[in-house]
């Protein structure tokens, strides 16, 4: 049997610490090494609602409600909730004011893919972070909307 | 079972599965490190000063060990860091599940399932995978290493 050689295991741990940090020094979605404040949140904590496919086709169409796609663009350039916007949960992270020019008086509904995908509570407690107190949450996303056969649309609203 | 267990063939598919899985799941979180550092947050584990440097090297660490182990350069070397890793991982999903966090798993970046128990299998299976090649390498297929 083959014994382990340690200094190795050594080797590679360090060579990669060292590729990573340089890799996050120079990439436009690097991040700072040390995070002073964190502050843990779920959508629970703010009181975040997630909302069933009946209610949320019942909100669907009215005019003070806007509904947001947390998907990748290319994902809702494929087909999307009819009506709604496409906010990237990523690309929240590099462009602050994807959410600050959000119309505060209105209610977001947001969605991901599906029940397993976690961008939509994300992007939920990010925009109520921003003072977009009334946000909600599709349960089941656009998974769920598409096998209703809800409306969908391939056009991109801004 | 010795026989089964030790089989090169075998070894070489739990080689090349191993190191995919953990190839692919060190890219989104190497592009989106603020993303990983959010899923770490929320097993609500690891102390403030140590999150974001986890979120920038634990990917890189994936990606450079899944290369190592495809080539099957130093394998048992790096089959013991992925061990360790995926022993790692067990644990937090399991804390995360006694806890009842309902939580992304954080595995494949911020769109990645949620903690469950399927999580907890998928990772079983890799840790034998790994525990079978620690155990009895496995050299077929690869790139001689140098020494």
């Amino acid at each position: 049997m083959n014994k382990i050689n340690y200094n190795k295991v050594v080797y590679i741990v360090v060579i990669s610490i060292i590729i990573a940090i340089i890799y996050n020094h120079f990439s436009m979605t690097g991040i700072p090494l040390i995070k002073k404040k964190v502050v843990f949140v779920q959508p629970q904590n703010y009181n975040i609602e997630p909302i069933t496919l009946e209610t949320a086709f019942e909100m669907h169409g009215n005019d003070s409600v806007i509904f947001v796609d947390a998907r990748e663009n290319i994902e809702y350039k494929e087909d999307h909730i009819e009506g709604s916007i496409n906010i990237p949960y990523y690309d929240t992270l590099i462009k602050t004011d994807l959410i600050n020019t959000l119309d505060k008086s209105k209610k977001y509904v947001v969605y991901c893919d599906d029940e397993k995908c976690g961008l939509s509570k994300m992007l939920a407690v990010k925009m109520y972070e921003n003072n977009i107190k009334n946000v909600f949450i599709l349960t089941g996303g656009w998974q769920l909307w598409l096998s209703a056969e809800l409306p969908t649309s391939k056009e991109q609203l801004k | 079972m010795k026989k089964i267990t030790s089989n090169e063939y075998l070894l070489l598919v739990f080689r090349i599965i191993i190191a995919c899985v953990f190839i692919l799941a060190s890219i989104q979180k190497i592009m989106y490190p603020a993303s990983f550092a959010n899923s770490i947050i929320n097993y609500r584990l690891v102390p403030d000063l140590l999150i974001n440097i986890l979120a920038v090297i634990l990917p890189w660490l994936e990606l450079i060990c899944g290369i190592l182990l495809l080539i099957g350069h130093q394998v048992k070397e790096t089959i013991l860091i992925i061990n360790i890793l995926l022993v790692s991982f067990l644990i937090l999903i399991f804390i995360a599940l006694l806890r009842g966090l309902d939580i992304s798993c954080g595995c494949f970046g911020a769109n990645s399932e949620m903690v469950g128990i399927r999580k907890i299998i998928e990772n079983s299976i890799l840790l034998l995978g790994g525990i079978l090649l620690q155990i009895y390498n496995s050299k077929k297929y690869s790139i001689n290493t140098i020494n």
